[in-house]
């Protein structure tokens, strides 16, 4: 087990003149699912992104099992973005050899299997697939892999509850006891239950960073609750 | 870097392979028509007319898309909604920048390489564009002999010849390259930026040669322009490779500054927003 897998010092991100994340200092070790909760627009997609060398640090680092954002980081990290990174040309099943093509984690068999729960053909093209469905896909090639680290950013948000369940089962079922799923959100009520840790940013600012266990024991109150307190308009 | 050239010439050509042979099959076409007679005149000669314009259209199309699709490739593929999924392979950013640099320079020569076959098939029978094709590699004995006698390094004039056009072609994909990755450093305004830095390399580019030129025209070297002729003149193969690698040497150092920008670019200063 890995206790710093990630390691966030100082991490800013500024946008021209718009402070989109201010010095954040984060360690997160591995086996944990760990929900970074915040508003939209409080920094989360920002900090995926950073971890991922999207985008690039204004000041500060970010390691991940001891190595800055680079290949050996992207061998070991598993990403689902907020958006389609899907080629209209592919069909499913070249978007799955792909994905073995590059990764040497990719569970080709598991891929199929949850592709094959899903109902879904492995030779329908991906452009007339609906918005769901595509996002399904994508999912399923981001868990498909054997990773030390996932960054799932809104995996949830914009799907009906049935698909968040699918989609909650399929994480559940899918990462590894020693990986690290970091699942960024606003829906808190919906992953609550799965979380250990969370993460809560407000305008850029790590504001709270603990267990479940201890929020609930300390506070009183779930998380959710907790995160309506903190963040009421 | 050969599983990038895969995909990379799958996403090309799943798109051009159609439109290259819908293309020979109109230029096929046009040429029944030109050469029956009373198929020109059906209809008063409108069908004959209509299929001239989806030749020019096609034609211009070709060209369109094929310099479309260079931008477009690595605009998409790498600094849109694409990004997110190249970044983050376990690769290299360079690997990135040549595959797609690879795959543009091919899709360039082979939309020329078809145009050049449909003239043909326009304007040959198939026995003229045989002999035309056959004559590159059947050069007359007396050809051969004249130019092993007297020019005997032209295989390697040749090589140059073709590496000249490789780096050429590299240099103005690269210089595209160069501008669309400053433009996606910056936060709004990303075509405009591009277009101007685009504009601003060259003009950077042409002042130094111009900057250069002028330096060396102030040094006196010496050497009288009469014994220099002579020396041309009993050396002249010498001469003709001299100058090809000034000019290779001309156009990798531009193609060297493209390739450093866009990769020092995509590599420190990533801004997929």
């Amino acid at each position: 087990m890995n206790e710093k897998l990630l390691v966030c010092s100082g991490l800013t991100k500024l946008f021209g003149t718009k402070q989109a994340l201010t010095g954040v200092d984060l360690t997160v070790g591995s086996g944990k699912i760990v929900g970074l909760l915040g508003p939209n627009g409080s920094g989360k997609t920002t900090f995926l992104k950073l971890i991922n060398g999207l985008i690039q640090p204004t000041g500060g680092s970010v390691l991940i099992d001891g190595q800055a954002p680079g290949v050996y980081t992207h061998s070991i990290t598993s990403y689902l973005p907020d958006r389609m990174f899907l080629n209209d040309w592919m069909k499913v099943i070249d978007l799955i050899r792909f994905f073995d093509d590059f990764y040497s984690d990719f569970d080709f068999p598991k891929a199929m299997d949850m592709l094959q729960s899903l109902g879904l053909s492995s030779s329908e093209r991906l452009k007339t697939l609906s918005k769901g469905t595509k996002e399904k896909v994508q999912l399923i090639v981001t868990m498909a892999r054997k990773a030390k680290l996932y960054l799932l950013d809104e995996p949830i948000g914009g799907v009906d509850p049935a698909a968040r369940d699918y989609i909650l089962n399929t994480i559940l079922t899918n990462y590894s006891e020693d990986s690290t799923v970091i699942i960024s959100t606003h829906l808190i009520a919906d992953i609550e239950r799965v979380l250990d840790e969370i993460v809560f940013l407000k305008n850029g600012e790590m504001t709270l960073y603990d267990t479940v266990d201890n929020i609930r024991e300390r506070e009183g109150k779930s998380v959710d609750q907790l995160f309506r307190e903190v963040f009421a308009c | 870097m050969r599983k990038l050239l895969k995909y990379e010439f799958k996403s090309v050509f799943y798109l051009l392979l159609p439109l290259y042979a819908c293309f020979m099959v109109v230029s096929v076409a046009c040429r029944l028509f030109m050469n029956i007679e009373f198929l020109q005149d059906i209809f008063n000669g409108v069908p004959f007319f209509f299929l001239g314009m989806v030749y020019f259209g096609l034609f211009v199309g070709m060209i369109a898309i094929s310099l479309m699709l260079v931008i477009q490739r690595f605009h998409k593929g790498l600094l849109s909604e694409e990004g997110y999924l190249m970044f983050t392979l376990p690769v290299k950013p360079w690997q990135l920048i040549v595959s797609k640099g690879i795959v543009a320079t091919v899709m360039v020569l082979a939309g020329g390489a078809v145009i050049v076959l449909s003239l043909m098939v326009l304007t040959m029978t198939f026995r003229e564009s045989w002999e035309f094709i056959s004559s590159f590699f059947h050069i007359e004995k007396e050809a051969w002999e004249w130019m092993w006698q007297n020019f005997p390094t032209w295989p390697l004039l040749l090589a140059e010849g073709i590496l000249f056009l490789l780096v050429y072609l590299w240099k103005h994909i690269c210089h595209t390259y160069s501008a669309m990755a400053f433009g996606q450093a910056s936060n709004k305004n990303r075509t405009v930026l591009s277009v101007v830095i685009y504009g601003a390399e060259w003009l950077g580019i042409t002042m130094f040669w111009l900057m250069l030129g002028s330096i060396l025209n102030r040094v006196s070297f010496h050497v009288p322009y009469s014994s220099m002729d002579t020396w041309f003149d009993r050396h002249y193969q010498i001469t003709i490779h001299i100058l090809m690698w000034v000019l290779l040497l001309w156009q990798g150092i531009e193609l060297a500054f493209y390739y450093v920008t866009t990769h020092w670019m995509l590599s420190k200063h990533l801004n997929l927003q």
